[in-house]
């Protein structure tokens, strides 16, 4: 059963679906979908809406809902990094909706993870324990490093790189130019502009999301070309699977053919955002999981960080649980990848609210 | 300002389906509006306009019913089992929902892109509307569903400086055309475009019952809005003007100097459309 609601932040009205399972799974338990991009909460190719349904059919209730300012809602929006009124708003609602027991699991991606991470020290009961899926945390040197470790230097040893360069499908001197300027990038101090830089248009998700995306859109191969790193001037490309909308110039002929550029999205990144979001979640005491897919650059940008910091270790003795989905793009666009993340929120939910019978 | 209630509910689509409808009903609304959204990710793209332009005309007394399509956004159903007869009925539904609770008489259509198309096949013919504004329709649907499934493709890149790594690093692209992606459908299985299920069941019925935007007649006041940076609107919307004119002399052809928002993210803010629209919808009401 959908239900219609609408619930205030901060003096706005936010617009939601809840989602109520027949027979749910577990009493008085619920998880909130914070989506990510800034998408609606729908998503890119009805992306929240299915996983939504595929979870409530597995007997969990779901909220999602417009942040402040987008979709539906009222208001401005005003970037991830300020959501907390929203997300605290929305965890009120539905605790009031599932009672005085009320245990809440928090579900994210992108960079809806992020505002999750940086909000971690509001994230007392009800709240139980978070999901995080493919979490931002940008940077122009942690997007050049697992630009080269994790997609560029995997396909040099692929035989068809070699068949492109060599039947000059793509210009050899061009790709030496755009590859040593990514290896400069990754290798610049944080001081020399590693870090994000607010005043850049388009340093959010959406210029990410360009560089991410394995272009695979449902299965197909990669389509669209991937721009170079941290180009605020790249195609819109959301946090979903195709890097570039359908382009002007590929509507009817006598569309304008205003060049695709990043519109920058609302809300800038705050200053050390990839540090802010470490130590959020290092200093979150709740269990805490996450759900990497395997062709996506913004969760291996995170997942390298979070080694090389050693969060896990600093969490002790809170464990992490870590689901990887290979082949899976950012937003799973692809119903398999759809159903693998699903899976993985189930057994993780299981986890997160069985740990909390024990504790009890 | 005039007060304005906003509300989201599901409604009865017909056959029992359930759509999701947002109303924006202004106190002293003379005027209602039902708004029909384009197609897959260009809903989802140009939705911040849309509601955008939504509350915009309900400032100007214009009550606005937004719903999704069957299979799409929050209605109910998979994209995969849609079909278009369905989503014209819909739009017949959507406007009972918007006189059952508003209490208005003259209500009539607004679409964008495929959704004006969907608009102008419901209300061809049609005399119990009051009015219609046609965002950017299409010449026809043919175009649309081959741009849609063009999209699935691998695209041979011209590479340059910002493209050089990403091509570089593009794996081979399966062979494949518009024209086996057809075949496809007919052959019945389901073709995934950035996500969206395509059966043949909708892409038939979408191709079955169209006609060009151009053929169509409209019994009441109706507006194009079309959208482009340039001096002038775009062709394909002045050849649609120019061929309905003759039998609507008084159909106005707006022309909002902006750039497409539909085919892009983040796009939120159609200020010219919006004001444009309202202020026609003033007069037309």
């Amino acid at each position: 059963m959908e239900e219609a609601v609408a619930f205030p932040a901060a003096g706005k009205q936010l617009f939601g679906i809840l989602h109520r399972p027949d027979s749910p799974a577990r009493k008085d338990a619920a998880l909130l979908m914070i989506v990510g991009g800034p998408q609606t909460r729908v998503g890119s190719h009805r992306s929240y809406t299915l996983m939504a349904r595929d979870l409530c059919d597995r007997g969990i209730p779901v909220l999602r809902f417009d942040y402040e300012g987008l979709g539906d809602s009222e208001g401005a929006f005003v970037g991830f990094s300020e959501a907390g009124p929203s997300l605290e708003a929305a965890v009120g609602f539905l605790a009031g909706r599932m009672g005085p027991e009320a245990r809440i699991v928090l579900w994210s991606l992108c960079d809806g993870s992020a505002a999750c991470a940086l909000q971690a020290a509001r994230w007392k009961p009800p709240v139980a324990g978070l999901i995080l899926c493919n979490p931002y945390v940008h940077s122009a040197q942690g997007q050049a490093k697992a630009y080269l470790k994790h997609y560029y230097i995997r396909r040099v040893m692929d035989p068809s790189f070699w068949k492109k360069l060599l039947s000059f499908r793509v210009n050899p001197v061009t790709v030496l130019l755009s590859f040593t300027g990514l290896v400069a990038k990754a290798s610049a101090r944080p001081s020399d502009g590693g870090g994000t830089n607010p005043a850049k248009a388009g340093t959010g998700p959406a210029a990410v999301a360009t560089a991410t995306g394995s272009a695979a859109t449902g299965g197909s191969a990669a389509t669209g070309a991937l721009p170079a790193a941290s180009s605020p001037t790249t195609g819109p490309s959301p946090t979903s699977a195709s890097p570039t909308p359908p382009s002007p110039a590929a509507a009817k002929p006598s569309s304008p053919t205003a060049p695709a550029v990043a519109e920058g999205v609302p809300g800038t990144d705050p200053d050390g955002l990839p540090e802010k979001v470490m130590e959020g979640l290092e200093g979150y005491r709740g269990p805490l999981e996450l759900i990497l897919s395997g062709d996506d650059l913004t969760a291996r940008e995170f997942l390298d960080l979070y080694r090389t910091r050693g969060t896990a270790a600093r969490r002790k003795p809170a464990r992490t649980e870590t689901a990887l989905l290979p082949g899976a793009d950012h937003t799973f666009t692809a119903a398999a990848w759809k159903r693998a993340a699903c899976d993985a929120t189930a057994a993780a939910w299981d986890r997160i609210l069985d740990r909390g019978k024990e504790a009890r | 300002m005039a007060k304005v209630r906003e509300e989201m509910f599901f409604f009865d689509g017909g056959r029992g389906k359930r759509l999701l409808g947002f109303l924006h009903a202004p106190a002293g609304a003379r005027v209602g509006l039902v708004y029909c959204h384009p197609f897959a990710e260009e809903r989802n793209q140009s939705q911040g306009v849309a509601v955008r332009a939504a509350r915009r005309l309900a400032e100007a007394d214009c009550a606005v019913l937004r719903f999704d399509f069957s299979g799409c956004g929050d209605s109910e159903g998979s994209l995969a089992d849609a079909d278009a007869g369905e989503w014209i009925a819909e739009i017949g539904a959507a406007l009972a929902e918007l006189r059952a609770r508003t209490g208005l008489a003259k209500v009539g259509v607004w679409g964008l892109r495929m959704g004006a198309n969907l608009a102008a096949r419901y209300a061809d013919g049609r005399t119990d509307l009051s009015l219609g504004v046609f965002w950017q329709p299409m010449p026809d649907l043919k175009i649309a569903m081959t741009q849609f499934l063009r999209q699935k493709l691998g695209t041979q890149m011209t590479a340059n400086a910002a493209n050089a790594a990403a091509v570089a690093a593009t794996p081979a692209a399966p062979a494949v055309s518009v024209k086996s992606l057809v075949q496809q459908l007919a052959d019945g299985e389901t073709v995934e475009v950035m996500g969206y299920p395509l059966r043949q069941r909708l892409y038939a019925s979408l191709l079955a019952g169209d006609a060009p935007f151009a053929s169509r007649r409209f019994a009441f006041p109706a507006c194009l809005v079309a959208f482009g940076e340039d001096e002038a609107p775009p062709e394909s919307m002045r050849r649609i003007h120019e061929a309905l004119v003759p039998a609507h002399p008084g159909l106005a052809l707006v022309h909002a100097r902006e750039i497409p928002f539909w085919d892009r993210y983040w796009r939120w803010e159609g200020p010219a459309a919006a004001e444009e629209t309202a202020r026609w919808v003033a007069t037309a009401a």
